[in-house]
């Protein structure tokens, strides 16, 4: 229970860095986005309860910051998360660093689709004249997604030993 | 492995959550702003004091080279509000269609590429519009309000694509055209009549057609003009003469009073 809340707090404070902090950094830094490589990492050490704790208390702090009518985080981090979940179960052969940085990948390409997706809802729905488009710093925030992610993959993988194979008990050959 | 029942039923609460939301009857938002708009007011703060102190000086010079272009411009432009504003005073006019303003902080903004919007700590529960003028400290007009909450409120910059403001030259009167934002931190006057004999460095203003924005509130520079002489209307560059970058606090210019009927 206190990993929950613990991830919940990291995901308040992932949302309050990309509403209230990152759009005034210089754009090299402003492209740093935490939430979607965090939320990978946690996909990827199995801890999937706390995966969509961190999305949905970063929803929540999105979501209430919008200035789009129709971006609803909650829905689309839920999506993201169960998503990324089925892709590293049904898909991936392996847990390694480079399956880390290319499930980032995939997820922030996921992120930006569902937020188009929605901005064009709200202009169906409500004429809303918001539609979002590819901001111009998008290589840079996938280097930061990718190099976050792989960091926290091998950040994990020394000290938790959360990948290591237990071989005890195979037969020899 | 994944256990399906279990998932989908988290999943179903979730997006339960998310309709319920949607459609306005849990007021997750409303909860989620009373807590965190004074950390978010803190963080924006300390982010933007190093965030300018950063730009501040390459910006500062460039400044500094124009500016010295502008200051006969400028000593003109102040004797003429001088002039205005002691006859509007004698003609009691601004207690007739008086705004007062109220002060907002940028605690959220995107203003890179195409976008240009702010988010103040200001919203509905401050009688703040959409629609509604916002200034600088220094009383230059940036744009408008574009989206309201409670306790928030988006604010469309002049340089955002979507942003049209009914704009004038400061020294002719009447509507001379349309600002619109052109991303990127430009902006663009529009059907501006060919007749107009528009000049590099000419002060923009705002006209005082729109409901909610006063006239004569300076908006930008002329930097270039674009058109043929044949043309019926030009098009001119217009920079805008607020830093945006570097702007933390802002007035919104609420009407106090109803307009007299004409």
């Amino acid at each position: 229970m206190s990993r929950l809340i613990l991830a919940s707090l990291l995901g308040v404070l992932a949302g309050l860095w990309e509403v209230g902090v990152s759009g005034f950094l210089p754009t090299s830094l402003a492209a740093f986005k935490p939430i979607v490589p965090i939320m990978v990492i946690f996909i990827v050490a199995s801890t999937r309860l706390r995966a969509l704790s961190f999305a949905v208390a970063a929803a929540l702090i999105l979501d209430a910051y919008t200035g789009f009518a129709y971006d609803f985080a909650i829905i689309r981090f839920a999506l993201l998360v169960f998503s990324l979940d089925l892709v590293l179960t049904q898909f991936l052969t392996n847990r390694s660093v480079y399956a880390t940085a290319a499930l980032a990948l995939m997820a922030r390409s996921l992120d930006w689709f569902s937020v188009w997706i929605f901005s064009w809802l709200g202009f169906v729905f409500e004429r809303s004249p918001y539609i979002w488009h590819l901001p111009s710093s998008w290589f840079m925030t996938l280097i930061w997604d990718m190099g976050l992610a792989a960091l926290g993959f091998l950040l994990l993988a020394r000290f938790t030993r959360r990948f290591v194979v237990n071989v005890e008990g195979l037969p020899r050959l | 492995m994944v256990r399906p029942n279990r998932w989908l039923i988290l999943f179903a609460a979730i997006i339960g959550i998310g309709v319920l939301g949607l459609a306005g009857i849990w007021p997750l938002r409303k909860w989620v702003r009373a807590l965190t708009v004074p950390i978010t007011r803190d963080l924006s703060s300390i982010a933007g004091f190093s965030a300018t102190r950063e730009r501040g000086d390459d910006r500062i010079r460039e400044l500094e080279a124009r500016l010295n272009s502008l200051a006969v411009d400028y000593v003109r432009l102040k004797a003429l509000e001088e002039e205005n504003r002691s006859l509007r005073a004698q003609a009691k006019f601004l207690e007739a269609s008086g705004y007062d303003s109220v002060g907002a902080r940028v605690i959220g903004r995107d203003i890179q590429g195409q976008r240009s919007l702010f988010i103040i700590d200001r919203g509905s529960l401050d009688n703040v519009e959409i629609g509604q003028a916002v200034i600088t400290d220094q009383g230059i007009f940036i744009g408008k309000i574009s989206v309201i909450r409670d306790r928030i409120a988006t604010v469309e910059l002049l340089t955002d694509p979507t942003s049209r403001v009914a704009a004038a030259l400061a020294d002719k009167g009447g509507l001379s055209g349309v600002l619109e934002g052109r991303g990127n931190g430009a902006a663009a006057l529009t059907y501006v009549q060919n007749n107009k004999n528009l000049k590099r460095d000419m002060v923009v203003v705002t006209a005082g057609t729109e409901e909610k924005v006063p006239g004569h509130l300076p908006l930008g520079v002329i930097n270039s003009i674009e058109g043929k002489p044949s043309d019926p209307f030009l098009t001119a560059s217009v920079e805008p003469l607020a830093p945006i970058e570097r702007i933390v606090f802002v007035s919104v210019l609420r009407p106090s009073v109803l307009r007299p009927g004409l």
